[in-house]
C-alpha cells in the first residue's frame, strides 16, 4: 500500500496538515518506493519550473504596456513606435547580458561542483579505506577469537580424557580392592563353617561317647573313653587347627579390613582430591568460560556493529557510487551528445574548410602558375589554421560542455541562492509596494480633499441656485399675492358696487312701492324723493361666461338681463361687444328674476330683484323679501370677502390656492428651469374659479365657487405636485448587479466585507441600498461592491440566521470601505424560543 | 493591490478612464506574461497573448464585476487565448522548448501534451508559486478541486515524460 498521487502532490507542496501529514510522513519513513517517487516528482517540478519560467525584463514589460496603450488609444501608436523599438533593443541587450551572466554562473557553479565532487570523492575514498581497515581488523579479531575458542575446546577435551582415564584407574583399583576384600572374607567364612562343624562333631562325639559308655561298660567304656579321648584329642587338634585357621582367618580378615580401610582412606583421599580437582576445574572452567563468553560476546557485538557500520557505509558508498555512476552516465550521455554536436560542428568546420580549400583551389587555379607554390603554402597555412581553429573550437566546446555539465550539478544550489535572493527581492518589493501604496493613499487623500472642495463648491452652487429659485418662488408668490390682492380688491369693489346697486335697487323698489299706491289710488305719476333711480344690477355684466352665452349657450335669464355699456366698461373690460339687451328702466321678466334661495347656485350669476307688485300687500311682502334677500346677499358677500381675505393671508387651511401655488423645488427643476410650472398659472389657481353648469370642475366647488378638498382628503394641487416629487424620488428598478453608470448621475463606489460576530465571512448576504433600489449579494469571502448615486443612503444587510443590519452611510466619489458585522438573533427575541 | 483600490480603478476604467486601466495593466502584466510564457514557451507568443488578454479585458471592461479581483479573469482569458492560439498554430513546429537538458526537454514536451486546465494549474503552481487557496481563487474552483487537478497534472507529466526519450 503506497501513497496516492494526491497525497504525494500535497506533500510536495507542503499542503498537508494534521493526521494526514503524520500518516504520510510515517509512510515515507518506511517506504523506499514512495520516497523515490516523491524525489522523482520533486525533480520533475524543479525541471518544469526551470523550463517554464521566463522572467520578463523591465524593457519588455514597458514595451508591452506601450503596445496595449496603442491599442487602447490608436492615436498614440505612432508616438509609441520609436519608444517600443528602443525598448525592444534594450530588451535584447538585457537578454544577452542575462545569458552571459547565466553562462558565467553556470561555469562558476560547475567549477565549484567539480571541487565539491572531488572533495566528496576524497572523503568517500577515505571513508571506504577506513571501513576496509575496520573490516579487516574485525575479521582478524574474529579469526583470533575462533582460534582461541578452538584451543580452549582442545584443552577441555584433553582434560576430560585425562579425567576419564583417572576414573578408569580408580574403577580398576576399586575392583581390585573389592576382590581382595572378597578374598579376605572367604577364609573367615570357611573358619566359621569349620568351627560350626567341629562343634557339631564334638557334640556328636560327646553324645556317642555318652551313649557308648552307657551301652558297653568298662572296657568298652575305656576303649570308648580312649577312643573318645583320641577323638577328643583329634577334636582338640582339629579345634586347634580350626583355632589356628580361625586365627589365620582373623588375621586375614584384619588384614583385609586394614586393606579395606586403607583402600577406603585412599578412596576418600582420591575422592576428596577428585572433588577438589573438579571444583577447581569447574571454577576455572567457569571463569574461563565466563571470560571467554564475555570476550566472545564483546567481540561478536563489536563485529556485528562493525559489520553493520561497514554495511551501512558500504551501502552509502554504493548509493553514492550509484549516484555518481548515474551522474557519470548522464554526464557521459550529455558529453556524448555534445561530442556528437562537436563532431557535427567539426564536420561542419571540415566541410567549411573543404569548401574554403575548394574555393582556394579554384582561386589558385585562376591565378597564375607562378603563384601556385605561394598559394599552396598559403592554402596549407589556412588549412592548418582552420584545423587548429576547429580543434580549438572542439576543445572549447568540450570544455564548455563539461562546464555546463558541472554547472547543472551546482544549479540547484544556485537556484536556492536565487530563491533566497528572490525572497529578499520580494520583501524589498513588498516594502516598495507598501511605500507606493502609502503614496497612493496620500494621493487619494489629496484627491479626496480636492473632491471635497469641489463638492463644497457644488454645494455652494446648489445653494445659490436654491436661493435663486427661492427668490423666484418668492417673486412668484409676491406676484400671486399681488394678483390675489388685486382680485380681492376688485372683488371688494365689485361687492361694494353690488351692495350699492342692491341698496339702490332696494331704495328704488321702496320708492316704487311707496309711489305705487299713490298712482294707483290718485292716478298721479309717482314722484321720487329727489333721487334718480339707479341702474339695476345685471348679472350678465360680471358673468365670465358671457361670450359663450353670446354664442348661443347662455341661459334664458341671462339673455333677458339688462346691462349698460358704462357699467360693463367698469367691471368687464375684455367684453366690449357685450351689449345690454334690456333698458335700465325696463322691468325684468318675472321668469328670469324669480328668486331661488333654497337651491345652490351653479354659478355666480346674481339674479335681478323681483318686479314691484301691483298690490300693497304683495308689494310690502316683496319689499320685505327683497330687503331680506339683499341683506342675505350682503352678508354672503361679506362672508366671501372674509374668506378671500383669509385665503390671501397666511392661514392656508381654508384657502388652498395660496398654499399649494408654489411648485416643489427639486434638483430637476433647478437643473432645468424650463420645466418649472409657469408663474402665470399660479394666480389663476389662486382666483376663485367661476364655473358654468356645462363645465365639469376638476374638484368639488363650494356654492360660492371656492375650491375645496377632494373627497379623498388629498388636495388636488398635491395630486398635481406629486408627479414632480415622484420624479425626483422615483426609485430605479432594482437590479441584481450594479446598474450601468448613467452619464448625468454622479456615482460613487462602496465596497466592504460582511462578517459574523466571530469574524468569519458571510457569503450570500444581501446588501441593499433601499432608497435607490440597488442590491448586491456577497461572494464567498463576504466581499461586495456596489455603485450608487452620491449622498447619504440607507444601507441594509440581510442574511439567513442573522439580524438585519441597517445604517445610514455616505456614498462619495472615492471608494468607501464599509465592514459590516452581522449579529445572531438573541434567543429572547425569538418568539419560538420558550422562556 | 488593495481590493478597494483595484475596484476603484476598474470603476474608472468602466467610465472610460484609460489611465486607470493602464495602471491595472502595469500591475498585472508581469504575472500574466509569465503564465502566457509557460503556456506557449515562446517569448513572442507570450507577448502577443498578454497583449490580447489585456485588450480583451478593455473591450469587456463594462461587464467585469467590481467585487472580484481582475487576476482570475485575466488568467482564464490567457488560458482561452492560448487554446485558440494553439489551434491556430497547429501543424507548425514548436518554436520554444530549446532546453539543452534532455530531461527538461522531455518534461516540457510532456507538459505541452496536457490539457489547457492542467497546464494552467501547473503554471500557477510552478511558475507563479501560488498556494492552493490562491489557485482555487484564481480558477474559481473549490480548494479540493485545485489540489486534485494539480496532482493529476503532475501524474500525467510524469507518465508522458517517461515515454519520451530522456524523460526516464
Amino acid at each position: 500500500m503506497h501513497l496516492t498521487v494526491q497525497q504525494m502532490s500535497a506533500r510536495l507542496d507542503d499542503a498537508l496538515a494534521g493526521a494526514s501529514q503524520q500518516l504520510v510522513i510515517r509512510h515515507l519513513e518506511q517506504c523506499e518506493a514512495c520516497r523515490a517517487e516523491l524525489a522523482t516528482l520533486t525533480s520533475q517540478d524543479e525541471g518544469l519550473s526551470r523550463a517554464l519560467l521566463d522572467e520578463p525584463g523591465k524593457a519588455l514589460l514597458e514595451a508591452l504596456t506601450l503596445e496595449i496603450e496603442g491599442v487602447l488609444n490608436p492615436g498614440k501608436v505612432a508616438a509609441n513606435a520609436a519608444r517600443i523599438s528602443e525598448l525592444e533593443a534594450e530588451h535584447k541587450r538585457e537578454k544577452e547580458a542575462a545569458r552571459k551572466a547565466q553562462v558565467e554562473a553556470r561555469a562558476k557553479a560547475l567549477k565549484a561542483a567539480e571541487e565539491e565532487r572531488e572533495r566528496l570523492a576524497k572523503e568517500e575514498a577515505e571513508r571506504a579505506a577506513r571501513a576496509r581497515h575496520e573490516t579487516e581488523r574485525v575479521e582478524r579479531d574474529r579469526v583470533q577469537a575462533a582460534s582461541r575458542a578452538k584451543a580452549e575446546a582442545e584443552a577441555r577435551e584433553r582434560e576430560e580424557k585425562r579425567l576419564r582415564e583417572a576414573a578408569a584407574l580408580l574403577n580398576r583399583a576399586e575392583n581390585a580392592a573389592q576382590a581382595k576384600i572378597n578374598e579376605a572374607r572367604e577364609p573367615h567364612a570357611q573358619r566359621d563353617t569349620h568351627h560350626r562343624m567341629l562343634e557339631e562333631a564334638a557334640q556328636s562325639a560327646q553324645a556317642d561317647a555318652e551313649s557308648i559308655a552307657k551301652a558297653r561298660g568298662g572296657a568298652e567304656a575305656r576303649q570308648r573313653s580312649v577312643i573318645a579321648a583320641r577323638v577328643r584329642e583329634e577334636a582338640m587338634r582339629a579345634e586347634a587347627e580350626a583355632q589356628a585357621k580361625l586365627e589365620e582367618a582373623r588375621r586375614a580378615r584384619e588384614a583385609a579390613d586394614e586393606a579395606e580401610r586403607i583402600e577406603h582412606e585412599r578412596e576418600a583421599a582420591n575422592e576428596a582430591k577428585r572433588v577438589e580437582r573438579e571444583r577447581l576445574e569447574r571454577e576455572a572452567r567457569e571463569r574461563a568460560e565466563a571470560s571467554e563468553a564475555r570476550a566472545l560476546a564483546a567481540a561478536i557485538e563489536a563485529a556485528h556493529e562493525d559489520a553493520k557500520r561497514a554495511a551501512e557505509e558500504a551501502r552509502a558508498l554504493a548509493e553514492i557510487e550509484a549516484k555518481a555512476r548515474k551522474e557519470a552516465e548522464r554526464a557521459a550521455k550529455e558529453a556524448t551528445a555534445r561530442a556528437e554536436a562537436e563532431e557535427r560542428a567539426r564536420e561542419e568546420a571540415e566541410r567549411a574548410a573543404d569548401e574554403a580549400r575548394t574555393r582556394l583551389e579554384a582561386e589558385a587555379k585562376a591565378r597564375e602558375e607562378t603563384a601556385v607554390a605561394e598559394e599552396a603554402r598559403v592554402r596549407g597555412q589556412a588549412e592548418a589554421q582552420s584545423r587548429e581553429e576547429a580543434r580549438r573550437a572542439t576543445q572549447e566546446a568540450r570544455a564548455r560542455a563539461e562546464a555546463e555539465a558541472k554547472a547543472r550539478e551546482e544549479s540547484e544550489r544556485v537556484a536556492a541562492e536565487a530563491r533566497s535572493a528572490a525572497e529578499v527581492r520580494a520583501r524589498q518589493e513588498a516594502e516598495r509596494v507598501a511605500r507606493e501604496m502609502a503614496a497612493l493613499a496620500a494621493r487619494e487623500r489629496e484627491m479626496a480633499e480636492l473632491r471635497a472642495v469641489a463638492a463644497a463648491q457644488a454645494i455652494a452652487e446648489a445653494e445659490m441656485r436654491a436661493a435663486e429659485a427661492a427668490q423666484l418662488r418668492a417673486e412668484a408668490e409676491t406676484r400671486a399675492a399681488r394678483a390675489a390682492q388685486s382680485a380681492v380688491e376688485a372683488e371688494a369693489r365689485l361687492m361694494a358696487l353690488r351692495a350699492e346697486s342692491d341698496r339702490r335697487n332696494a331704495i328704488n323698489t321702496l320708492a316704487a312701492a311707496a309711489q305705487a299706491p299713490k298712482r294707483n289710488d290718485l292716478g298721479i305719476e309717482p314722484v321720487g324723493y329727489g333721487l334718480d333711480p339707479l341702474p339695476e344690477y345685471t348679472p350678465a355684466r360680471y358673468d365670465p361666461a358671457a361670450p359663450r352665452r353670446k354664442q348661443g349657450v347662455l341661459p334664458p335669464e341671462a339673455r333677458l338681463s339688462p346691462s349698460t355699456p358704462s357699467q360693463e366698461a367698469q367691471v368687464s373690460p375684455p367684453a366690449p361687444s357685450r351689449q345690454a339687451t334690456a333698458s335700465p328702466k325696463a322691468p325684468a321678466s318675472p321668469r328670469s328674476t324669480a328668486p331661488r334661495p333654497s337651491r345652490p347656485r351653479p354659478s355666480r350669476v346674481i339674479e335681478a330683484p323681483p318686479p314691484p307688485r301691483s298690490s300693497h300687500g304683495w308689494i310690502g311682502i316683496a319689499a320685505a323679501a327683497i330687503i331680506v334677500l339683499a341683506a342675505a346677499l350682503f352678508l354672503l358677500r361679506i362672508d366671501r370677502l372674509w374668506r378671500f381675505g383669509d385665503a390671501s393671508g397666511t392661514n392656508g387651511a381654508r384657502g388652498t390656492a395660496s398654499t399649494v401655488a408654489a411648485p416643489p423645488l427639486d434638483a430637476e427643476h433647478l437643473a432645468n428651469p424650463s420645466t418649472s410650472p409657469a408663474p402665470s398659472a399660479v394666480p389663476q389657481s389662486t382666483l376663485p374659479k367661476l364655473t358654468s353648469p356645462t363645465e365639469k370642475p376638476a374638484s368639488e366647488t363650494s356654492p360660492i365657487g371656492l375650491a375645496t378638498h377632494s373627497p379623498s382628503g388629498t388636495p388636488p394641487e398635491e395630486t398635481q405636485v406629486r408627479p414632480a416629487r415622484a420624479a425626483h424620488t422615483s426609485r430605479p428598478h432594482p437590479t441584481p448587479l450594479a446598474p450601468a453608470p448613467q452619464p448625468h448621475v454622479e456615482l460613487g463606489l462602496m465596497c466592504g466585507t460582511v462578517k459574523d460576530e466571530e469574524g468569519r465571512p458571510v457569503a450570500g448576504a444581501r446588501v441593499i441600498m433601499a432608497d435607490v433600489g440597488i442590491g448586491v449579494v456577497t461572494d464567498r469571502t463576504g466581499r461586495y461592491c456596489m455603485t450608487a448615486p452620491l449622498g447619504e443612503r440607507t444601507l441594509s444587510v440581510m442574511a439567513m440566521g442573522f439580524t438585519t443590519w441597517r445604517e445610514v452611510v455616505s456614498v462619495s466619489k472615492l471608494t468607501s470601505e464599509l465592514q459590516v458585522t452581522l449579529k445572531s438573533p438573541s434567543p429572547a427575541a425569538d418568539p419560538a424560543t420558550p422562556n | 493591490m488593495e481590493a478597494g483600490h483595484e475596484a476603484g480603478l476598474l470603476l474608472s476604467s468602466q467610465q472610460g478612464d484609460r489611465t486607470a486601466f493602464l495602471e491595472l495593466v502595469t500591475h498585472y502584466r508581469r504575472s500574466i506574461y509569465r503564465i502566457a510564457f509557460a503556456l506557449t514557451r515562446n517569448e513572442t507568443d507570450a507577448r502577443e497573448l498578454t497583449r490580447d488578454a489585456f485588450v480583451l479585458a478593455w473591450k469587456n471592461v463594462k461587464h467585469l464585476p467590481l467585487s472580484r479581483p481582475l487576476y482570475p479573469w485575466l488568467a482564464r482569458s490567457v488560458r482561452n487565448l492560448s487554446v485558440a492560439f494553439r489551434r491556430r498554430r497547429s501543424g507548425s513546429p514548436e518554436i520554444g522548448n530549446a532546453s539543452p537538458n534532455p530531461r527538461e526537454r522531455a518534461l516540457v514536451n510532456a507538459f505541452s501534451e496536457l490539457g489547457a486546465d492542467e497546464q494552467l494549474v501547473l503554471a500557477l503552481r510552478l511558475v507563479e508559486k501560488l498556494s492552493y487557496d490562491d489557485i482555487a481563487s484564481a480558477l474559481e474552483v473549490p480548494n479540493r478541486t485545485a489540489m486534485s487537478r494539480l496532482a493529476t497534472a503532475r501524474d500525467q507529466v510524469s507518465i508522458k515524460a517517461a515515454r519520451l526519450p530522456g524523460g526516464a
